[in-house]
């Protein structure tokens, strides 16, 4: 497919929106998200450079994230090792680089997870209504009367225990789980308002089933808000992740931002202030984007919920 | 009103004992069908397979009764008081959870009214101020505490504390009775940075409330009467702007609660989380249910607490 040309492009911007050809309705979009919210788009910045340093972590990172260098342990930043190196000789740069990778596949699985879930569980109980509901809805009150962390740590500490448990995939799952019950009431709200529009009542007339009105009619309407609660919920999950393998409930052997700072380094942190400082910066700088773009993006998708936080 | 109370109670009656029920399953049903029972775990622990010995204990710990008996019986203990003995050291866990839920609640409080004290002024000040340079500095400040993990700021503290003026947190844990100022020293600093995090989200919600606040017609008549700033901020606006407040106090407070685990960790306080923390990794059952069920019994009660400071705080909710 040939993209147009700067030129083209230009001219194109003034054509009516119907006849501008798609890459560049998609770039104009992304001019005036740029414009109207720089914070928002920072943060998607942010957030691009994070998935890609993910991906791209083996081609990136100047040393392999393991690589032991008893000569060179506890340097401060110098030329061969940007951010210096911990007691190991291991490079921390590279340790960060490759310790994004935990980030965000816990980041998106877990949202990706616990968002689906919490689009069924809360548009099931809106359309069972009555005592189903009910039910559902204790059972979440219940759920979220006990801390996150605390279920957190519970449940990774047991999946600690067992043998063959990849932590990682474990923290997936848990995470997700607990953002199931948070997220589910929103979901359930906005599919009780789509519940009593008369285009629901006017399927049912038509004799529409249970499945088919929940994922053609009420679905489609709350997709946007599932998002929006979606992207949100991101830099949440990055603060969770980062204190589970801080408090060492993470995977061994991968490096991860949280288990950087650890406890059983700290003795050499007051050696080399690097090690305390920069895991930390990664995991803000994280957030920090995923917070901004999420609420740009709500801001956008989503006018009802202007200004919630 | 009353009816209310009642009404309030009951849900919060009820969340518990769904609690009860949610901890039950997990660690009694399905742990030990997927993993170990508890009797796997001593025995696995003292490095005895006897089966004999095994099937001895479990009838002693009445593992060998229906499921619904073992809940029942679990329940009536817990009703008494009496939450188990750990597997481990075979202490009664309801003496080791009086001293700790002091640590873990005191820390939460203080956290709160640090987090009060840092959050209240900052709002105030932004609001007066709107789109000066203190607004810009402390909005940003909000963005950003969101952003960093206070258990972050608490390690940078103790490191750089270390490195630049020679300082560490103490060592030894005294409780306030055997020894106040020790105790003190030791709880301040953990405390305070505790209250960091929900400030983020209050300093914000104070803001937004004030702004809504001073533009309304009182404050106007309040300030056409000639008092002073101080007096219509303060005393007119600030506390018709402290109602939203409270809901998102109370909302902040499982997020301080949780918080606690992590800075018993980090400042080796023996409260409730680091008991978890600890009992988790030996999948000391009957601890880790005790923890989970108290820490939800705090939220539940300090969310009832939330709900009913509404009718005394603002005389114009009545149930």
């Amino acid at each position: 497919m040939a993209y147009p040309s700067i030129a083209e492009t230009v001219d194109a911007g003034w054509l009516p929106a119907r006849e501008r050809p798609r890459p560049v309705r998609a770039l104009l979009w992304l001019l005036s998200f740029a414009r109207k919210k720089p914070l928002g788009f920072l943060g998607m910045i942010i957030v691009l450079s994070l998935v890609a340093t993910a991906l791209l972590a083996d081609a990136i990172a100047p040393y392999p994230p393991d690589k032991i260098d008893l000569r060179n342990s506890l340097e401060g930043p110098s030329r061969e090792h940007l951010l210096g190196t911990d007691r190991n000789g291991k490079d921390t740069l590279s340790r960060l680089i490759h310790g994004a990778r935990i980030s965000m596949y816990v980041g998106f699985g877990a949202v990706a997870l616990g968002s689906t879930g919490a689009a069924l569980l809360g548009i099931t109980s809106a359309y069972l209504g009555g005592w189903g509901d009910k039910l559902i809805q204790r059972f979440v009150d219940a759920w979220q009367a006990m801390p996150g962390l605390i279920i957190l740590i519970t449940l990774l500490g047991i999946a600690r225990r067992m043998p063959d448990i990849d932590m990682v995939l474990a923290m997936v799952v848990a995470i997700g789980i607990l953002i199931i019950a948070g997220q589910s009431r929103v979901i359930r709200s906005a599919a009780l308002a789509t519940m009593a529009t008369p285009y629901v009542e006017a399927a049912r007339a038509l004799g529409a089933g249970g499945p088919r009105i929940i994922f053609v009619h009420v679905l489609p309407n709350v997709l946007p808000l599932v998002l929006v609660t979606a992207t949100i919920s991101l830099g949440g999950v990055i603060l969770a992740e980062a204190s589970l393998s801080f408090l060492g409930f993470g995977p061994d052997g991968e490096p991860s931002w949280g288990q950087m700072l650890s406890l059983d380094g700290r003795e050499y942190m007051s050696k080399q202030p690097g090690l305390a400082i920069f895991p930390g910066l990664a995991i803000g700088l994280a957030v920090f984007g995923f917070n901004m773009f999420g609420d740009a993006l709500r801001d956008v998708l989503d006018p009802r919920l202007r200004g919630r936080r | 009103m009353g009816r209310y109370v009642v009404q309030r109670l009951m849900l919060a009656v009820v969340t518990l004992f769904l609690v009860t029920i949610i901890v039950f399953t997990l660690l009694r049903v399905v742990v030990p069908l997927a993993y170990a029972d508890a009797v796997d775990i001593i025995a696995g622990e003292y490095g005895r397979n006897d089966p004999d010995l095994m099937q001895k204990l479990r009838e002693e710990y009445g593992l060998t009764e229906s499921l619904p008996k073992q809940y029942l019986s679990w329940i009536g203990d817990l009703l008494r008081g009496d939450l188990g003995h750990s597997l481990f050291n075979g202490r009664a866990i309801t003496t080791e959870m009086k001293s700790r839920l002091a640590v873990s609640v005191e820390l939460g409080l203080v956290g709160l009214i640090s987090s009060v004290l840092i959050s209240v002024p900052l709002g105030v000040v932004a609001a007066v101020l709107q789109d000066r340079w203190p607004d810009y500095t402390f909005r940003t400040t909000a963005i950003l505490l969101d952003s960093v993990p206070s258990f972050w700021i608490a390690i940078l503290i103790i490191v750089l504390g270390s490195v630049w003026f020679n300082w560490a947190p103490p060592l030894e844990f005294a409780q306030i009775w055997e020894d106040p100022v020790a105790h003190v020293k030791i709880m301040l600093m953990p405390a305070l940075i505790i209250g960091l995090t929900p400030s983020a989200g209050l300093i914000r919600i104070v803001r937004t409330q004030m702004l809504e606040v001073l533009r309304q017609d009182y404050i106007r008549t309040a300030q056409a009467k000639g008092l002073s700033d101080q007096a219509v901020v303060l005393r007119h606006a600030l506390r018709n702007a402290l109602l939203p407040v409270v809901t998102v106090l109370g909302l902040s407070l499982p997020t301080l609660i949780a918080g606690t685990a992590i800075f018993e960790s980090i400042f080796g306080l023996p409260g409730m989380g680091r008991y978890l923390v600890s009992s988790v990794g030996n999948l000391d059952y009957p601890v880790i249910m005790s923890t989970n069920l108290i820490f939800a019994v705090l939220i539940v009660m300090s969310n009832l607490l939330v709900d009913l400071s509404y009718a005394y705080l603002d005389p114009r909710i009545r149930y």
